[in-house]
Protein backbone atom coordinates (compact mmCIF):
# COMPACT_ATOMS: atom_id res chain seq x y z
CA UNK A 1 0.00 0.00 0.00
CA UNK A 2 2.28 2.26 -1.28
CA UNK A 3 0.92 6.16 -0.49
CA UNK A 4 1.15 8.93 -3.03
CA UNK A 5 3.77 11.48 -2.50
CA UNK A 6 5.75 9.35 0.17
CA UNK A 7 9.25 9.42 -0.57
CA UNK A 8 10.10 6.73 1.96
CA UNK A 9 8.06 5.10 4.03
CA UNK A 10 9.02 2.82 7.25
CA UNK A 11 6.47 0.45 8.56
CA UNK A 12 6.61 -1.17 12.32
CA UNK A 13 10.21 -1.51 11.46
CA UNK A 14 12.34 -3.35 14.70
CA UNK A 15 16.13 -4.09 15.52
CA UNK A 16 16.86 -6.80 17.60
CA UNK A 17 20.14 -7.31 18.46
CA UNK A 18 20.99 -11.07 19.60
CA UNK A 19 23.62 -12.21 21.70
CA UNK A 20 24.43 -15.52 23.58
CA UNK A 21 22.61 -14.63 27.02
CA UNK A 22 19.87 -12.27 25.57
CA UNK A 23 17.86 -10.06 22.87
CA UNK A 24 18.51 -6.04 23.02
CA UNK A 25 16.27 -4.07 21.47
CA UNK A 26 17.73 -1.42 19.58
CA UNK A 27 14.57 -0.05 17.54
CA UNK A 28 10.83 -1.01 18.59
CA UNK A 29 8.22 -0.78 15.65
CA UNK A 30 8.95 2.47 14.23
CA UNK A 31 6.60 3.54 11.58
CA UNK A 32 7.44 6.86 9.81
CA UNK A 33 6.76 8.48 5.95
CA UNK A 34 8.47 11.06 4.37
CA UNK A 35 6.85 13.32 2.29
CA UNK A 36 8.35 13.73 -1.64
CA UNK A 37 10.53 17.17 -1.35
CA UNK A 38 10.22 17.14 2.50
CA UNK A 39 13.24 17.56 4.79
CA UNK A 40 12.79 15.67 7.82
CA UNK A 41 15.04 15.54 10.78
CA UNK A 42 15.21 12.49 13.48
CA UNK A 43 16.44 14.04 16.65
CA UNK A 44 17.39 11.71 20.32
CA UNK A 45 19.41 11.43 22.69
CA UNK A 46 22.99 9.34 21.90
CA UNK A 47 22.54 5.98 21.87
CA UNK A 48 18.75 5.87 20.79
CA UNK A 49 19.14 4.01 17.84
CA UNK A 50 18.69 6.97 15.56
CA UNK A 51 21.92 6.23 13.03
CA UNK A 52 20.99 2.73 13.33
CA UNK A 53 17.61 3.73 11.88
CA UNK A 54 19.33 5.67 8.85
CA UNK A 55 21.84 3.18 8.29
CA UNK A 56 18.80 0.40 8.37
CA UNK A 57 17.05 2.98 5.69
CA UNK A 58 20.30 3.15 4.20
CA UNK A 59 20.53 -0.70 3.27
CA UNK A 60 24.02 -0.65 5.33
CA UNK A 61 22.45 -2.92 8.18
CA UNK A 62 19.66 -5.43 8.33
CA UNK A 63 16.77 -5.07 10.10
CA UNK A 64 14.73 -7.57 12.40
CA UNK A 65 11.31 -6.80 10.88
CA UNK A 66 9.08 -4.14 9.18
CA UNK A 67 9.48 -2.83 6.12
CA UNK A 68 11.36 0.32 4.24
CA UNK A 69 10.41 1.74 1.03
CA UNK A 70 12.02 3.88 -1.03
CA UNK A 71 10.00 6.10 -3.53
CA UNK A 72 7.81 2.35 -3.29
CA UNK A 73 10.85 0.10 -3.63
CA UNK A 74 11.78 -2.14 -0.94
CA UNK A 75 15.29 -1.53 0.33
CA UNK A 76 17.46 -4.68 0.65
CA UNK A 77 20.82 -3.63 0.09
CA UNK A 78 23.30 -0.05 -0.16
CA UNK A 79 22.09 1.61 -3.32
CA UNK A 80 22.43 4.76 -5.63
CA UNK A 81 18.61 5.38 -4.80
CA UNK A 82 19.64 6.48 -1.47
CA UNK A 83 22.58 9.01 -1.17
CA UNK A 84 24.38 8.72 2.14
CA UNK A 85 26.59 11.15 4.00
CA UNK A 86 28.37 10.12 6.81
CA UNK A 87 29.89 12.22 10.21
CA UNK A 88 33.11 11.78 8.86
CA UNK A 89 34.41 12.00 5.80
CA UNK A 90 34.35 9.13 3.78
CA UNK A 91 36.05 10.70 0.84
CA UNK A 92 38.94 8.57 -0.47
CA UNK A 93 42.27 9.90 1.02
CA UNK A 94 43.92 8.71 -2.15
CA UNK A 95 41.83 10.62 -4.69
CA UNK A 96 41.72 13.86 -5.25
CA UNK A 97 38.71 16.13 -5.20
CA UNK A 98 37.71 15.71 -8.74
CA UNK A 99 38.02 12.20 -8.94
CA UNK A 100 35.93 11.39 -5.26
CA UNK A 101 33.30 13.40 -6.70
CA UNK A 102 33.43 11.50 -9.96
CA UNK A 103 33.77 8.50 -8.12
CA UNK A 104 29.88 7.37 -8.48
CA UNK A 105 29.74 8.19 -12.22
CA UNK A 106 33.31 6.41 -13.11
CA UNK A 107 31.91 2.66 -11.96
CA UNK A 108 28.70 3.51 -13.39
CA UNK A 109 30.66 3.67 -16.56
CA UNK A 110 29.88 6.77 -17.39
CA UNK A 111 31.27 9.03 -20.66
CA UNK A 112 34.31 10.81 -20.16
CA UNK A 113 32.32 14.43 -21.20
CA UNK A 114 29.20 14.12 -19.58
CA UNK A 115 30.98 12.85 -16.13
CA UNK A 116 33.27 16.39 -16.42
CA UNK A 117 30.24 18.12 -16.92
CA UNK A 118 28.79 16.83 -13.99
CA UNK A 119 31.19 16.89 -11.73
CA UNK A 120 32.25 20.63 -12.80
CA UNK A 121 28.79 20.98 -12.08
CA UNK A 122 28.44 19.88 -8.59
CA UNK A 123 32.11 21.22 -7.18
CA UNK A 124 30.55 24.44 -8.59
CA UNK A 125 27.56 24.35 -6.33
CA UNK A 126 29.43 23.45 -3.11
CA UNK A 127 31.56 26.17 -4.05
CA UNK A 128 34.90 24.57 -4.33
CA UNK A 129 35.72 23.87 -7.68
CA UNK A 130 38.82 25.48 -7.47
CA UNK A 131 39.88 22.70 -5.41
CA UNK A 132 39.66 19.86 -7.38
CA UNK A 133 42.89 18.60 -7.70
CA UNK A 134 43.43 18.74 -3.85
CA UNK A 135 43.48 15.64 -1.72
CA UNK A 136 40.98 15.51 1.11
CA UNK A 137 43.79 15.40 3.50
CA UNK A 138 44.78 18.82 2.50
CA UNK A 139 41.10 20.55 2.99
CA UNK A 140 39.32 21.77 6.33
CA UNK A 141 36.39 19.70 7.63
CA UNK A 142 33.77 21.42 6.64
CA UNK A 143 35.01 21.90 2.80
CA UNK A 144 35.81 18.26 2.99
CA UNK A 145 31.68 17.50 3.98
CA UNK A 146 30.57 20.43 1.59
CA UNK A 147 32.77 18.26 -1.11
CA UNK A 148 30.96 14.42 0.40
CA UNK A 149 27.82 16.69 -0.55
CA UNK A 150 28.80 16.76 -4.18
CA UNK A 151 29.50 13.67 -4.41
CA UNK A 152 26.64 12.05 -3.29
CA UNK A 153 24.64 14.71 -5.72
CA UNK A 154 26.53 13.49 -8.67
CA UNK A 155 25.39 10.51 -8.66
CA UNK A 156 21.76 11.94 -8.14
CA UNK A 157 20.13 9.74 -5.58
CA UNK A 158 16.29 9.50 -4.96
CA UNK A 159 16.60 11.14 -1.81
CA UNK A 160 19.28 11.91 0.59
CA UNK A 161 20.11 10.27 4.29
CA UNK A 162 22.38 12.35 6.12
CA UNK A 163 24.06 10.43 9.41
CA UNK A 164 25.21 13.46 11.95
CA UNK A 165 27.02 15.15 8.36
CA UNK A 166 27.81 18.20 10.85
CA UNK A 167 28.48 16.88 13.95
CA UNK A 168 32.55 16.33 13.55
CA UNK A 169 32.74 20.39 12.75
CA UNK A 170 32.86 23.33 15.13
CA UNK A 171 30.34 25.16 16.03
CA UNK A 172 30.54 28.51 13.77
CA UNK A 173 31.33 26.09 10.64
CA UNK A 174 28.65 24.03 11.48
CA UNK A 175 25.71 27.06 11.26
CA UNK A 176 27.64 28.11 7.82
CA UNK A 177 27.17 24.59 6.98
CA UNK A 178 23.80 24.44 7.53
CA UNK A 179 22.69 27.47 5.25
CA UNK A 180 25.04 26.23 2.60
CA UNK A 181 23.08 22.49 2.82
CA UNK A 182 19.35 24.58 2.55
CA UNK A 183 20.81 26.60 0.01
CA UNK A 184 21.70 23.71 -1.85
CA UNK A 185 18.65 21.44 -1.26
CA UNK A 186 16.33 24.52 -2.36
CA UNK A 187 18.14 24.17 -5.62
CA UNK A 188 17.60 19.97 -5.97
CA UNK A 189 14.81 19.88 -3.86
CA UNK A 190 15.31 16.05 -2.68
CA UNK A 191 13.42 14.60 0.39
CA UNK A 192 16.17 14.35 2.96
CA UNK A 193 16.14 12.20 6.07
CA UNK A 194 18.44 13.87 8.62
CA UNK A 195 19.75 12.78 11.60
CA UNK A 196 21.13 14.83 14.58
CA UNK A 197 21.86 15.32 18.26
CA UNK A 198 21.44 19.08 17.74
CA UNK A 199 18.64 20.35 18.62
CA UNK A 200 19.01 23.47 16.68
CA UNK A 201 20.62 22.35 13.88
CA UNK A 202 17.17 19.98 13.48
CA UNK A 203 14.72 23.06 13.73
CA UNK A 204 16.46 25.09 12.08
CA UNK A 205 17.01 22.47 8.56
CA UNK A 206 13.81 20.89 9.05
CA UNK A 207 9.89 20.66 7.89
CA UNK A 208 9.51 18.07 10.71
CA UNK A 209 11.23 16.96 13.00
CA UNK A 210 10.58 13.86 14.36
CA UNK A 211 11.86 13.27 18.32
CA UNK A 212 13.30 9.89 19.05
CA UNK A 213 13.48 8.27 22.77
CA UNK A 214 15.69 5.56 23.36
CA UNK A 215 16.18 3.00 24.27
CA UNK A 216 14.80 1.21 22.06
CA UNK A 217 13.93 3.76 19.89
CA UNK A 218 10.58 4.95 19.79
CA UNK A 219 9.07 8.12 18.05
CA UNK A 220 8.16 10.23 20.93
CA UNK A 221 6.77 13.06 19.02
CA UNK A 222 6.60 14.49 15.92
CA UNK A 223 6.70 18.04 15.34
CA UNK A 224 6.05 20.24 11.97
CA UNK A 225 8.40 23.06 11.99
CA UNK A 226 6.21 26.15 10.25
CA UNK A 227 8.80 28.87 9.26
CA UNK A 228 8.76 29.54 5.89
CA UNK A 229 11.77 29.18 3.09
CA UNK A 230 14.41 30.37 2.25
CA UNK A 231 16.12 30.66 6.06
CA UNK A 232 18.70 32.58 7.02
CA UNK A 233 20.56 31.97 10.59
CA UNK A 234 18.90 35.40 11.95
CA UNK A 235 15.75 32.38 12.56
CA UNK A 236 18.20 31.05 15.31
CA UNK A 237 17.33 34.41 17.55
CA UNK A 238 13.49 34.51 16.99
CA UNK A 239 11.17 33.71 19.70
CA UNK A 240 9.23 31.21 17.69
CA UNK A 241 12.63 29.14 17.58
CA UNK A 242 13.00 29.05 20.68
CA UNK A 243 9.43 27.57 21.42
CA UNK A 244 10.40 24.90 19.41
CA UNK A 245 13.78 23.95 20.59
CA UNK A 246 12.45 24.45 24.69
CA UNK A 247 9.70 21.99 23.12
CA UNK A 248 11.97 19.38 22.16
CA UNK A 249 14.47 19.90 24.75
CA UNK A 250 11.58 19.25 27.57
CA UNK A 251 10.44 16.25 25.57
CA UNK A 252 13.98 14.72 25.12
CA UNK A 253 14.95 15.24 28.72
CA UNK A 254 11.35 13.43 30.30
CA UNK A 255 13.97 10.47 29.18
CA UNK A 256 13.44 9.15 32.86
CA UNK A 257 9.62 8.88 32.32
CA UNK A 258 8.88 5.81 30.33
CA UNK A 259 7.96 7.38 27.13
CA UNK A 260 4.53 7.17 25.81
CA UNK A 261 5.10 5.14 22.82
CA UNK A 262 3.16 6.63 19.76
CA UNK A 263 3.17 4.83 16.63
CA UNK A 264 3.08 8.06 14.27
CA UNK A 265 3.48 9.26 10.80
CA UNK A 266 4.76 12.62 9.07
CA UNK A 267 1.91 13.97 7.18
CA UNK A 268 2.36 17.22 5.52
CA UNK A 269 0.06 19.11 3.15
CA UNK B 1 78.72 18.18 -0.56
CA UNK B 2 80.63 16.80 1.97
CA UNK B 3 77.91 17.80 4.85
CA UNK B 4 76.02 15.50 2.65
CA UNK B 5 78.87 12.32 2.13
CA UNK B 6 79.40 13.07 5.96
CA UNK B 7 75.34 12.67 6.78
CA UNK B 8 75.07 9.64 5.06
CA UNK B 9 77.88 8.45 6.64
CA UNK B 10 76.12 8.86 9.63
CA UNK B 11 72.85 7.49 8.43
CA UNK B 12 75.34 4.05 8.16
CA UNK B 13 77.84 4.23 11.07
CA UNK B 14 77.04 0.91 12.66
CA UNK B 15 77.65 -0.58 9.83
CA UNK B 16 81.10 1.02 9.63
CA UNK B 17 81.94 0.56 13.63
CA UNK B 18 80.97 -3.14 12.70
CA UNK B 19 83.87 -2.72 9.67
CA UNK B 20 86.17 -0.87 11.92
CA UNK B 21 85.69 -3.66 14.82
CA UNK B 22 86.76 -6.06 12.13
CA UNK B 23 89.85 -4.88 10.84
CA UNK B 24 91.18 -4.21 13.94
CA UNK B 25 90.65 -7.79 14.89
CA UNK B 26 91.81 -9.24 11.32
CA UNK B 27 94.56 -6.57 12.50
CA UNK B 28 95.93 -8.14 15.54
CA UNK B 29 96.16 -11.64 13.79
CA UNK B 30 93.60 -13.22 16.92
CA UNK B 31 92.40 -15.84 13.94
CA UNK B 32 94.66 -16.90 11.08
CA UNK B 33 94.04 -14.73 7.74
CA UNK B 34 93.01 -17.15 6.31
CA UNK B 35 89.59 -17.74 8.46
CA UNK B 36 89.45 -13.75 9.19
CA UNK B 37 90.66 -11.99 5.97
CA UNK B 38 90.79 -8.18 6.02
CA UNK B 39 87.64 -6.23 4.75
CA UNK B 40 90.33 -4.47 2.21
CA UNK B 41 91.00 -8.13 0.98
CA UNK B 42 87.32 -8.96 1.14
CA UNK B 43 86.31 -5.90 -0.50
CA UNK B 44 88.69 -6.25 -3.02
CA UNK B 45 87.58 -9.59 -4.15
CA UNK B 46 84.24 -8.09 -4.50
CA UNK B 47 85.43 -5.80 -6.70
CA UNK B 48 86.80 -8.21 -8.79
CA UNK B 49 83.95 -10.32 -8.75
CA UNK B 50 81.99 -8.20 -9.59
CA UNK B 51 83.35 -7.44 -13.26
CA UNK B 52 83.26 -11.10 -13.73
CA UNK B 53 80.50 -13.05 -15.69
CA UNK B 54 80.70 -15.67 -12.89
CA UNK B 55 78.61 -13.35 -10.82
CA UNK B 56 76.33 -11.61 -12.99
CA UNK B 57 75.41 -15.31 -14.77
CA UNK B 58 74.30 -16.76 -11.23
CA UNK B 59 72.74 -13.58 -10.33
CA UNK B 60 70.99 -13.21 -12.96
CA UNK B 61 69.49 -16.77 -12.48
CA UNK B 62 68.97 -16.36 -8.65
CA UNK B 63 67.12 -13.31 -9.46
CA UNK B 64 64.31 -14.48 -12.05
CA UNK B 65 63.74 -17.56 -9.27
CA UNK B 66 63.30 -14.40 -6.47
CA UNK B 67 61.23 -11.84 -8.87
CA UNK B 68 58.68 -14.65 -9.92
CA UNK B 69 58.22 -16.42 -6.32
CA UNK B 70 57.95 -12.98 -5.03
CA UNK B 71 55.76 -11.86 -7.62
CA UNK B 72 53.54 -14.92 -7.45
CA UNK B 73 52.99 -15.15 -4.01
CA UNK B 74 51.92 -11.27 -4.35
CA UNK B 75 49.40 -11.88 -7.30
CA UNK B 76 48.18 -14.65 -5.13
CA UNK B 77 48.41 -13.32 -1.47
CA UNK B 78 47.05 -10.16 -1.45
CA UNK B 79 43.47 -10.84 -3.02
CA UNK B 80 43.35 -13.94 -0.51
CA UNK B 81 44.15 -11.72 2.33
CA UNK B 82 41.74 -9.08 1.31
CA UNK B 83 38.91 -11.70 0.89
CA UNK B 84 40.25 -13.19 3.96
CA UNK B 85 38.71 -9.82 5.64
CA UNK B 86 35.35 -9.70 3.56
CA UNK B 87 34.19 -13.37 3.21
CA UNK B 88 33.72 -15.64 6.91
CA UNK B 89 34.09 -18.70 4.62
CA UNK B 90 37.53 -17.78 3.21
CA UNK B 91 38.87 -17.02 6.21
CA UNK B 92 37.29 -20.13 7.78
CA UNK B 93 38.98 -21.71 5.21
CA UNK B 94 42.42 -19.90 5.25
CA UNK B 95 42.66 -19.22 9.41
CA UNK B 96 43.84 -23.34 10.08
CA UNK B 97 46.34 -23.51 7.79
CA UNK B 98 48.11 -20.35 8.22
CA UNK B 99 48.33 -20.92 12.13
CA UNK B 100 49.51 -24.51 11.21
CA UNK B 101 51.71 -23.68 8.20
CA UNK B 102 53.60 -20.87 9.67
CA UNK B 103 55.56 -22.47 12.02
CA UNK B 104 56.63 -25.23 9.89
CA UNK B 105 59.88 -25.14 9.05
CA UNK B 106 58.61 -24.42 5.01
CA UNK B 107 62.66 -25.32 3.79
CA UNK B 108 62.46 -28.93 4.72
CA UNK B 109 59.91 -30.06 2.29
CA UNK B 110 62.30 -28.56 -0.33
CA UNK B 111 63.36 -32.91 -0.99
CA UNK B 112 59.63 -33.12 -1.39
CA UNK B 113 59.54 -30.98 -3.97
CA UNK B 114 63.04 -31.74 -5.70
CA UNK B 115 61.16 -35.23 -6.58
CA UNK B 116 57.92 -33.47 -7.73
CA UNK B 117 59.32 -30.61 -9.69
CA UNK B 118 62.62 -31.52 -10.41
CA UNK B 119 66.33 -29.86 -9.34
CA UNK B 120 65.48 -26.71 -11.36
CA UNK B 121 63.73 -23.39 -10.73
CA UNK B 122 60.46 -25.35 -10.45
CA UNK B 123 60.51 -26.30 -7.37
CA UNK B 124 62.79 -23.52 -5.74
CA UNK B 125 60.27 -20.63 -7.23
CA UNK B 126 57.39 -22.94 -5.17
CA UNK B 127 59.24 -22.81 -2.52
CA UNK B 128 59.74 -19.03 -2.60
CA UNK B 129 56.50 -18.57 -3.50
CA UNK B 130 55.13 -20.76 0.05
CA UNK B 131 57.36 -18.80 1.94
CA UNK B 132 56.30 -15.53 0.83
CA UNK B 133 52.74 -15.94 0.81
CA UNK B 134 52.68 -16.48 4.90
CA UNK B 135 53.93 -12.75 5.61
CA UNK B 136 51.96 -11.65 2.16
CA UNK B 137 48.59 -13.08 3.14
CA UNK B 138 48.53 -12.52 7.46
CA UNK B 139 49.45 -8.46 6.77
CA UNK B 140 47.13 -8.23 4.00
CA UNK B 141 44.15 -9.84 5.86
CA UNK B 142 44.48 -7.23 9.45
CA UNK B 143 45.09 -4.70 7.12
CA UNK B 144 42.16 -4.86 4.98
CA UNK B 145 40.55 -5.83 8.83
CA UNK B 146 41.61 -2.02 10.22
CA UNK B 147 39.95 -0.72 6.86
CA UNK B 148 37.15 2.08 7.94
CA UNK B 149 33.67 0.24 7.34
CA UNK B 150 32.56 3.85 5.78
CA UNK B 151 34.62 3.87 2.44
CA UNK B 152 33.21 0.27 1.88
CA UNK B 153 29.41 1.80 2.75
CA UNK B 154 30.40 5.06 0.73
CA UNK B 155 31.67 2.76 -2.47
CA UNK B 156 28.31 0.32 -2.08
CA UNK B 157 26.48 3.45 -1.54
CA UNK B 158 27.60 4.93 -4.93
CA UNK B 159 26.16 1.09 -6.82
CA UNK B 160 30.06 -0.76 -6.50
CA UNK B 161 29.85 -4.79 -6.78
CA UNK B 162 32.28 -6.63 -5.31
CA UNK B 163 35.26 -6.67 -8.15
CA UNK B 164 34.99 -2.54 -7.92
CA UNK B 165 35.61 -2.20 -4.10
CA UNK B 166 38.08 -4.77 -4.44
CA UNK B 167 40.16 -2.67 -7.34
CA UNK B 168 39.09 0.99 -6.45
CA UNK B 169 38.31 0.63 -2.59
CA UNK B 170 40.14 -2.03 -0.23
CA UNK B 171 43.24 -2.42 -2.67
CA UNK B 172 44.14 1.24 -2.42
CA UNK B 173 42.83 1.82 1.56
CA UNK B 174 44.87 -1.68 2.26
CA UNK B 175 48.01 -0.45 0.29
CA UNK B 176 50.31 0.64 3.70
CA UNK B 177 49.17 -2.89 5.01
CA UNK B 178 50.42 -4.94 2.12
CA UNK B 179 53.66 -2.97 1.50
CA UNK B 180 54.71 -4.15 4.98
CA UNK B 181 53.78 -7.78 3.81
CA UNK B 182 55.98 -7.24 0.83
CA UNK B 183 58.70 -5.50 2.71
CA UNK B 184 58.83 -8.85 4.66
CA UNK B 185 58.50 -11.12 1.61
CA UNK B 186 61.26 -9.96 -0.64
CA UNK B 187 64.47 -10.41 1.30
CA UNK B 188 62.60 -13.86 2.42
CA UNK B 189 62.44 -14.65 -1.51
CA UNK B 190 65.97 -13.81 -1.65
CA UNK B 191 67.44 -16.15 1.23
CA UNK B 192 64.90 -19.16 0.38
CA UNK B 193 66.55 -18.42 -3.24
CA UNK B 194 69.86 -18.94 -2.10
CA UNK B 195 69.22 -21.30 0.58
CA UNK B 196 67.72 -23.95 -2.02
CA UNK B 197 70.03 -23.13 -4.67
CA UNK B 198 73.00 -23.81 -1.77
CA UNK B 199 71.26 -27.19 -1.38
CA UNK B 200 70.96 -28.60 -5.06
CA UNK B 201 71.74 -26.28 -8.08
CA UNK B 202 74.42 -26.52 -10.91
CA UNK B 203 73.82 -22.27 -10.72
CA UNK B 204 72.38 -19.24 -9.27
CA UNK B 205 74.19 -16.99 -6.43
CA UNK B 206 73.49 -20.20 -3.33
CA UNK B 207 75.41 -22.28 -5.58
CA UNK B 208 78.22 -19.68 -6.20
CA UNK B 209 78.52 -19.37 -2.39
CA UNK B 210 78.60 -23.88 -1.90
CA UNK B 211 81.25 -23.66 -4.45
CA UNK B 212 83.32 -21.21 -3.17
CA UNK B 213 82.86 -22.50 0.40
CA UNK B 214 84.09 -25.62 -0.61
CA UNK B 215 87.02 -24.19 -1.94
CA UNK B 216 88.40 -22.66 1.98
CA UNK B 217 89.13 -19.27 0.28
CA UNK B 218 87.25 -16.80 3.09
CA UNK B 219 87.70 -14.14 1.09
CA UNK B 220 85.46 -15.25 -1.72
CA UNK B 221 82.98 -16.27 0.70
CA UNK B 222 82.53 -13.14 2.09
CA UNK B 223 82.54 -11.35 -0.80
CA UNK B 224 80.00 -13.32 -2.29
CA UNK B 225 77.94 -12.87 0.91
CA UNK B 226 78.82 -8.82 0.59
CA UNK B 227 77.06 -8.27 -2.69
CA UNK B 228 74.02 -10.33 -1.71
CA UNK B 229 73.86 -7.98 0.85
CA UNK B 230 73.93 -4.82 -1.45
CA UNK B 231 71.45 -6.78 -3.78
CA UNK B 232 69.13 -6.97 -1.00
CA UNK B 233 69.44 -3.53 0.02
CA UNK B 234 69.15 -2.26 -3.48
CA UNK B 235 65.82 -4.34 -4.17
CA UNK B 236 64.35 -2.77 -0.66
CA UNK B 237 65.04 0.25 -1.96
CA UNK B 238 63.57 -0.11 -4.79
CA UNK B 239 60.29 -1.72 -2.65
CA UNK B 240 60.65 1.83 -1.19
CA UNK B 241 60.80 4.51 -4.06
CA UNK B 242 57.87 1.82 -5.64
CA UNK B 243 56.39 2.44 -2.03
CA UNK B 244 56.33 6.07 -2.01
CA UNK B 245 54.37 6.32 -5.29
CA UNK B 246 51.56 4.58 -4.65
CA UNK B 247 51.18 5.52 -1.48
CA UNK B 248 51.84 9.43 -1.18
CA UNK B 249 48.82 10.27 0.33
CA UNK B 250 49.56 8.84 3.79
Amino acid sequence: MTKKNAAMEIENLRKVYSTKNEDTVAIKDVSLTIPEGKFVSIVGPSGCGKSTFLHIVGGFIEKSSGKVKVRGKEVEKPGPDRGMMFQESALFPWLNVFDNVAWGLDIQGMPKKEKNEIVERYLKLVRLWEFRNQLPSQLSGGMRQRISLARILAFDPEVLLMDEPFGALDAQTREEMQVELLRIWSESKKSVLFVTHDIEEAVFLSDTVVVFSGRPAVISEVIDIKFPRPRDLNLYKSPEFRDYRNQIWDLLHQEHHKPVQIVSEVVNG
Amino acid sequence: MIKKIWNKVLDYQSIFILLIVWEIIAALGIMPERLFPSMFVVIGVAYDLALSSLLWDNLSVTMVRVLSGFTIAAVIGVPVGIMMSRFNLMNKLMQPMLSIGYPIPRVALYPILVFMLGIGSGSKIFLIVLECLFPIIINTYYGALRVNHIYVWASQNMGANHLKMFWKVLLPATAPSIFTGLRIALPLALIISILTEMISSTEGMGYLLSFMSSSLVQENVLASVMLIAIVGYLMSIILDVIQKKFIFWH
